[in-house]
């Protein structure tokens, strides 16, 4: 019997309505962008922010110069105040307040206060009287790391300046020595373009790769469930009776990718409306969009072979499975084949380029992730992309082929879970 | 021309021979009573009708057509177990249904309200399948079935669980199909349905067609043989003492039943009795009951005791 596409269509129409009427869907579609926007947004935001208030840290000098010179030092501020990292050290420069431990105060009474809590910390100084400098921190939280940052800069500041000071320059001399310079990165594109960096540049590879790696995984699983609420309902059989197998397992994956499409869609559309709405906080970051239209593209490719390459294989666990628990030991090995190359983010952002990220880009299982946050870092030959795609279509259309076999068997199956080689064995047949 | 006509058809589940090379033709137009007992191959027999299966061997003909060349719209089917989206809407789900035996939407819609009438649920189109009481539940799988008005109908045990209102209802609604020209094929365990509905029915056992042909006639050939007795004094009667003569004997205060052993005489029954010295007051040969002769005949053949779901 030939492919019937009106069943295929009866059964999209029917996953597709049944899914997006749901209130889950309604509120999903709200909640998620809200919830995501939080996950990215607030550490940090929270790590610019002053979160407490400071610490207040005890100097303890043993040095005889370098007591007041930290407590009194002013460390240049950063260039460009206005971008993150600015902000970041900006809020690291208040992370403390320092005060010089009162004369003849023990070091021991002071650890004492510390202990129960009577002090934030303590800073001691020591040294050999001339241009060297020795500092321990004493506290309670050593796990500040705005509080050290705070520290090093103040002790460097006031390290130079005695330094200077013996090597008698004018002070005045010795202020114009400050002031900082720093790195701006700019991107080179095909044919020598260039355009400013930033934030954004960083931010869109692991959104792309963020994007097919959520889509997948709900709507992978969301497929697994409906395959196994079908079965233990049984009203498969009477579906299966009117349609084969093949259709019902193509028709419940495009269905439910449809309704993931539109979701994302929905989010696409809010999130330029936003971009469009407030450009102020968004351009002044860019020069031209840090999105390319190859990349959206790869993006649509890259989804549509990934999700049948995965769904097939949740619709197969579904089919062989006859409940949730099931299910778990199964899905673990799948959900690999996304987890490593999404733990592998930052190696492969760094090293775009090396033999073992081109591999990975390659090969069918990880290529979707890998492939585009490569493409978001660095211009990939075409050939790689083309090999990439190739082979993740060939892989897409063996497993969807094997899948379909253990879905067309596993389907009617009730009772006892089949071993793996019985499932190799209905692969076969 | 046979509805179904099978020939050769054979299946195998590993080493399971479920349904044995089998041949059996189901006429047209018709109550067609497939019978046997768990495990028998019915429920496999029925799937490769439905082409959820494929045969290993033989070929299945559908009013002369090669099965597979056969559009879904002419078949229906309500399976033994039963199931239906629960989350969707009544009608929603008669709809799509309807749409995969081939329905237009237009007219899906049309059968989905006259079905819903007919069985008297027509306020219930906009509620979930969810909200309806099992019995409900069934008539919903019933529509299913039949709605799109198939050749041929296979339901399986369609009246268990239904309240004798309901039985009555099912009943009329399947007289209605086969006067529209639909062939039903009913499996069931239930033999006085088989004796009031089904014309002609066939028997299977460990997967072969043990019995087959009109119910008149297998009643009639059978009913030779079984005896009925009434009398005043039979406390005393035991089973062997009949042991050569029948091969079944049920005793009762004052009356038995006997199914006498072909080489024996329904004479010799009244002649042993009255030996006894038990007062006859009434001595008749009955029809045997389709209940009788399914028991006689599946173990006559063996049962497969508790045979594998498939």
């Amino acid at each position: 019997m030939r492919t019937n596409w009106g069943n295929i269509y009866a059964v999209v129409r029917r996953e597709f309505l049944d899914r997006v009427r749901k209130k889950s869907f309604l509120v999903s579609t709200l909640i998620t962008p809200v919830v995501f926007g939080a996950l990215m947004i607030l550490p940090g935001l929270l790590s610019v922010m002053q979160t407490g208030k400071p610490t207040q840290v005890l100097v303890v000098d043993k040095t005889g110069w370098a007591g007041p010179a930290v407590v009194a030092a002013a460390p240049a501020p950063r260039p460009a105040g206005n971008s993150l990292e600015g902000k970041a050290e900006e809020s690291a420069m208040k992370a403390a307040t320092l005060k010089m431990a009162p004369a003849g105060e023990d070091l021991e009474a002071i650890k004492r206060d510390i202990g129960d809590g009577k002090v934030d910390g303590a800073l001691l100084l020591e040294g050999d009287g001339k241009t060297e400098l020795k500092a321990t921190y004493f506290g309670q939280n050593i796990s500040n790391p705005q509080l050290f940052q705070f520290l090093d800069s103040r002790l460097n500041v006031a390290l130079v300046e005695h330094r200077l000071d013996k090597l008698g320059l004018d002070r005045a001399i010795a202020d114009k020595l400050k002031g900082r310079v720093e790195v701006d990165p700019v991107k080179v594109e095909k044919g020598g373009k260039t355009r400013k960096g930033s934030i954004m540049d960083f931010v869109v590879p692991i959104a792309l790769a963020l994007v097919i790696y959520m889509m997948i995984l709900m709507y992978g699983t969301a497929i697994m469930n409906g395959v196994l609420e079908e079965k233990n309902s049984k009203v498969v059989e009477v579906i299966i009776s009117a349609v084969r197998p093949f259709e019902l397992m193509m028709g419940k994956i495009v269905g439910i990718a449809s309704v993931g499409l539109l979701q994302y869609g929905i989010w696409f559309v809010a999130g330029a409306a936003v971009f469009m709405a407030n450009p102020m906080n968004f351009q002044s970051h860019m020069d031209g969009s840090p999105v390319k239209l190859l990349q959206l593209v790869l993006l649509v490719l890259y989804f549509l072979l990934g999700f049948i390459f995965y769904s097939s294989l949740y619709a197969a666990i579904g089919a062989a499975c006859t409940s949730q628990q099931e299910t778990q030991q199964w899905q673990m090995p799948i959900a690999f084949g996304l987890i490593v190359p999404f733990m592998l983010m930052m190696p492969t952002l760094m090293t775009p380029n090396a033999s073992w990220v081109v591999a990975l880009s390659l090969f069918p299982v990880t290529s979707p992730i890998t492939m585009l946050l490569r493409v978001g870092a660095v211009e990939v030959p075409l050939w790689q992309i083309a090999a990439s795609l190739g082979l993740l279509a060939l892989g897409t259309v063996c497993v969807a082929w094997a899948a379909a076999k253990v879905y067309r068997v596993g389907i009617l199956m009730t009772g006892k879970r089949p071993s793996i080689p019985e499932i190799l064995r209905w692969i076969r047949q | 021309m046979e509805a179904l006509s099978y020939r050769g058809v054979q299946k195998n589940f590993g080493d399971v021979k479920a349904v044995k090379p089998l041949d059996l033709d189901i006429p047209q137009g018709k109550i067609f009573g497939l019978l046997g007992p768990n495990g028998a191959g019915k429920s496999t027999l029925i799937r490769m009708t439905m082409g959820i299966f494929l045969p290993d061997g033989g070929d299945i003909s559908v009013f002369g057509q090669p099965r597979d060349q056969v559009a879904s719209a002419a078949f229906g089917y309500l399976p033994e177990d039963r199931g239906l989206y629960t989350k969707m809407k009544v009608g929603e789900l008669l709809r799509f249904f309807a749409s995969l035996r081939g329905l237009s939407s237009a007219e899906a819609g049309r059968r989905a309200t006259e079905g819903l009438r007919r069985v008297g649920l027509e306020k219930w189109e906009n509620h979930k399948v969810d909200d309806l009481s099992k019995g409900m539940q069934q008539k919903i799988q019933l529509l299913v079935a039949i709605q799109h008005r198939p050749k041929i109908a296979v339901l399986d045990e369609p009246f268990t669980g239904l309240d004798p209102v309901n039985v009555e209802l099912f009943m009329e609604v399947l007289d209605e199909i086969i006067a529209q020209g639909t062939t039903v094929v009913l499996s069931t365990h239930q033999m006085e349905q088989v004796e009031k509905l089904c014309h002609a029915i066939a028997l299977i056992n460990k997967g072969q067609v043990v019995l087959k042909g009109n119910v008149a006639d297998i009643r009639r050939d059978y009913g030779s043989r079984a005896v009925s007795v009434a009398f005043a004094d039979g406390a005393k009667l035991q089973e062997s003492q009949f042991a050569d003569l029948a091969e079944k004997v049920i005793l009762m205060p004052n009356e038995a039943r006997f199914v006498v052993r072909p080489e024996a005489h329904a004479g010799k029954v009244l002649k042993r009795l009255l030996e006894l010295g038990v007062k006859v007051s009434r001595f008749e040969e009955a029809q045997a009951s389709m209940h009788d002769i399914f028991v006689q005949v599946v173990s006559a053949s063996g049962a497969e005791g508790d045979g594998h779901a498939n």
